[in-house]
């Protein structure tokens, strides 16, 4: 019935997942270790009739080793989270690979606007395709907002006036469909008197699509500020870019108005380039 | 000085005399915890039943809830954990233990409380001006908290800031108190390493409030000016930098963290010490340790921001400070594990919640490591893994070390030892939910579920089967536990005619404050002070047929 972490489905998940399965082993058995300590104290060190405490100042080189040997052991998982944290950390944040696909997403309140190369604009759902490089170049056009994506393990904070560049890069189009089929899955063996449980929306059969969520205060209607990640088989992707394409035109010919249809940041504050968080080369 | 009866006015209005101020903290912060308490129920409330009415309030608007979370933080930690454990306690104890008469400055003493007074009406006013209560969650950021029209409260939000900001006045006049009784009021023949580790813990969780406090202070001047004036310090289109201000933020936000943890920290140790009849495992230890922590606390304070657009270089050196940080952390815990060693252990109330804080501070301490590491702060951020893991820091450090240290010297204040029975029950009953609150939210957090949402019916992915019977359970956990703090009031209430008479020392215990009568009168020791022969944990020497040397008694010859 419960799964810990959701599906990992870019190629850095799997990395943040590894430490954090890590890092819960490390932390399970110092947890484990000190409750049996501690019990066994409270237990043997009871308070029993003639028996008198023991007179411990714990100053001594010799008392104090009960406290440095087990520390030493303590700074072996520190290490071990600090320098596979910086591995992990630099590939996800620090590196940016050559982008197959560049899109823009523009927050504000409480909505996200994606543009597609070729100026296809959507609300609150993201396209990309699967198994590409994708630079998400996220931008605000009032206040702080983050730009969450469970599945990726991606996620960051978006700043008004600056231009943040992150990326990620999704496992195979079939691997995704088939994250996407067990979650179904699971959700139709969901017992019958399950009041609370949602149908998932449903995709077609080149896509799969999961949540996006806005993870930073952005004002009263932060709670509702949700999107969906669409993400395309190569080919679905490339059907739907062509039908969107034929609906702008279509659009053009029919009306005069389409001039109105300038992405909403232009209207925002003049936004900076910069490199806050992702690659430090220019 | 001449000691006469005070009059009530001088008790309970306009006190001078430490123990009525303190006692005026400790009412206020009870007062203040049961407010919070009640914005936790609300929200979790909507967060369970999502868009039903909830009894005693009504429907939880979007604004309502995050008026409700925003507030319910600040008031933990600026008007409950603050006044709790650093300014009852500290008031209250820092005269009794080093054997003094009163603060040395009395009357700054009764401005603090008054300041603190002020900025609590202030708070509570915010709720009520067009717009409603700040809702900008907690840390304030900017430039949704800049500008009115961003967050829709003009008011509130401007009134929030001044409160937060009178409050930090109270406790830096209280804390120049604190420091200046401390290192001057001694009793005689006390040293500094003769001091107990409460009082250290106070003083140096003073020290570290003082030092972090200037920037916070700074930056909410700046954001007032962009809220009231129009300036744009935080705001980009008038050229200004936002994440400035989470810099200035996070450079007190984090200390403050540990500001909250040593006071308890300190409590603790006098209660393990009391009740398993042990000197205290490494007090120089323990007290070089709380520097280094104190000092290491102030330079940690970017892992708040690891995503949110900090050069990704920075994250790395923070990453590695702020799991360096578990380091002094690991010693105290282990001095205080060890302390137990050996021991003659006795199951008091006090030493109940003593060891629950250790055994749940254990789990909050260790899931910190999870959010040092900036690779998984990527997926964890704003996530409500977040939120368990604070709580299992906060509030064992603000109620169960609370609880502990109430436990613990309601019989030297009030004279009579709280209701055994109903402190078992109360324990059992506060203890047990508080898990069941917070595991779920565990849980939901690895799964993906962010925080500061109102409503997760808009997530699909997180309204799978199984996670809203998780946010049910907790929700009613917390109301098991909220309903269970009605025991401890009427304990609290009914200690005082009921409870067994406590004497000077009902606890065996060694340090001054057991020394005068309980409750202390006006002056605390009488004509003479007393004098300090050992240091505070005299417990079972060998070769003494009493099991504790309180510190005033002098050797036998």
């Amino acid at each position: 019935m419960w799964e810990t972490l959701p599906k990992s489905l870019s190629t850095f998940s799997g990395d943040i997942d590894h430490l954090f399965w890590g890092v819960t082993y490390l932390m399970g058995f110092s947890y484990v270790v000190s409750m049996l300590v501690i019990i066994y104290l409270l237990l043997a060190f009871r308070r029993k009739e003639g028996v008198k405490a023991q007179y411990i100042a714990g100053e001594s080189g010799k008392q104090l080793m009960l406290i440095y040997i087990p520390l030493a052991l303590f700074v072996c998982f520190d290490m071990y989270i600090d320098t596979t944290t910086a591995e992990v950390w630099h590939k996800a944040k620090m590196e940016l690979p050559a982008a197959d696909v560049k899109v823009r997403a523009v927050a504000q309140q409480w909505a996200w606007t994606f543009v597609q190369e070729g100026n296809i604009e959507t609300i609150n759902e993201l396209h990309v395709p699967a198994g590409q490089t994708v630079h998400v170049a996220m931008e605000s056009s009032d206040t702080l907002h983050s730009l969450s994506i469970p599945i990726f393990r991606f996620k960051q904070d978006v700043i008004p006036g600056r231009i943040i560049t992150g990326w990620f890069k999704s496992k195979s189009f079939a691997e995704i469909k088939a994250a996407k089929q067990s979650m179904i899955d699971r959700y139709n063996n969901r017992p019958a008197d399950d009041k609370f449980a949602r149908e998932l929306p449903t995709d077609d059969a080149e896509s799969a699509s999961f949540d996006i969520q806005c993870a930073e205060m952005c004002g009263v209607g932060h709670g509702i500020m949700a999107a969906r990640i669409v993400v395309h088989s190569e080919k679905g992707y490339a059907a739907w870019k062509a039908s969107e394409k034929a609906m702008i035109d279509e659009m053009q010919d029919d009306s005069a108005d389409a001039e109105e249809e300038a992405a909403p940041a232009e209207e925002a504050a003049p936004a900076e380039e910069t490199h806050g968080a992702h690659g430090t080369e220019g | 000085m001449a000691h006469h009866e005070l009059t009530f006015s001088e008790k309970f209005l306009f006190p001078l005399d430490h123990k009525y101020v303190g006692l005026q903290y400790m009412w206020t912060a009870l007062f203040m915890a049961a407010v919070g308490g009640f914005m936790a129920y609300c929200f979790r409330m909507q967060l369970a039943f999502p868009g039903e009415s909830v009894p005693l309030w009504g429907v939880v608007t979007p604004q309502n809830y995050n008026a409700f979370i925003t507030n319910h933080g600040t008031i933990m930690i600026f008007w409950v954990a603050m006044p709790l454990l650093i300014a009852t306690f500290g008031n209250i104890m820092i005269p009794l233990m080093i054997g003094c008469d009163d603060m040395v400055f009395p009357k700054l003493n009764r401005l603090s409380y008054q300041v603190f007074f002020v900025s609590t009406v202030v708070l509570f006013a915010s709720y009520f001006v067009p717009g409603g209560g700040f809702g900008g969650s907690w840390t304030t950021y900017p430039p949704l908290s800049a500008r009115a029209e961003y967050s829709l409260t003009p008011l509130g939000s401007s009134m929030w800031l001044g409160a937060v900001a009178l409050e930090i006045v109270a406790f830096l006049i209280g804390g120049i108190n604190f420091l200046t009784t401390t290192m001057n009021a001694r009793a005689p023949g006390m040293k500094m390493l003769d001091i107990p580790v409460a009082i250290w813990m106070i003083n140096i969780a003073t020290v570290l409030f003082m030092f972090s406090v200037g920037p916070l202070v700074a930056g909410a001047i700046m954001l007032l000016l962009d809220q009231q004036l129009g300036t744009s310090f935080f705001v980009p289109s008038g050229g200004g930098d936002p994440v400035l201000f989470q810099h200035l933020f996070w450079f007190f936000g984090h200390p403050e963290v540990y500001i909250i943890l040593l006071p308890t920290m300190g409590f603790v140790a006098e209660i393990i010490t009391t009740f398993s009849r042990k000197k205290l495992f490494g007090y120089k230890t323990i007290i070089y340790t709380s520097f280094m922590v104190g000092i290491l606390s102030m330079v940690v304070w970017a892992h708040h921001q690891f995503i949110a657009g900090i050069d990704p270089r920075m994250a790395n050196i923070f990453s590695i400070t702020t799991i360096i940080i578990s380091i002094p952390l690991a010693i105290m815990f282990l001095a205080y594990i060890w302390t137990l060693l050996g021991g003659s252990i006795k199951f008091e109330l006090p030493m109940m919640w003593a060891v629950a804080f250790l055994l749940e501070f254990l789990i909050g301490g260790l899931t910190g490591l999870y959010l040092g590491s900036s690779a998984m702060d990527i997926y964890f951020h704003d996530n409500t893994f977040v939120v368990a893991h604070f709580h299992y820091t906060l509030m064992p450090a603000t109620f169960f070390g609370g609880f502990a240290a109430l436990y613990h010297w309601y019989p030297k204040i009030f004279g009579r030892k709280m209701l055994n029975g109903v402190g078992k029950i109360h324990f059992w009953g506060t203890v047990i939910p508080f898990n069941c609150i917070f595991i779920p939210l565990f849980l939901l957090g690895i799964a993906g579920q962010h925080r500061k949402i109102y409503d997760y019916t808009h997530f699909p992915d997180l309204m799978q089967s199984g996670f809203q019977d998780l946010r049910v359970f907790a929700t009613s956990s917390l109301v098991v536990m909220l309903c269970f703090q009605f025991l401890f009031l009427f304990n609290f209430v009914m200690g005082m005619r009921l409870g067994e008479v406590a004497g000077n020392n009902p606890w065996n215990s060694t340090t001054l404050e057991w020394a005068c009568p309980s409750p202390p009168p006006h002056g605390n020791f009488g004509e003479t002070l007393p004098t300090v022969y050992r240091g505070p944990y005299e417990y079972s020497v060998p070769g003494s047929d009493v099991d504790f040397l309180p510190q005033h008694i002098p050797a036998k010859a």
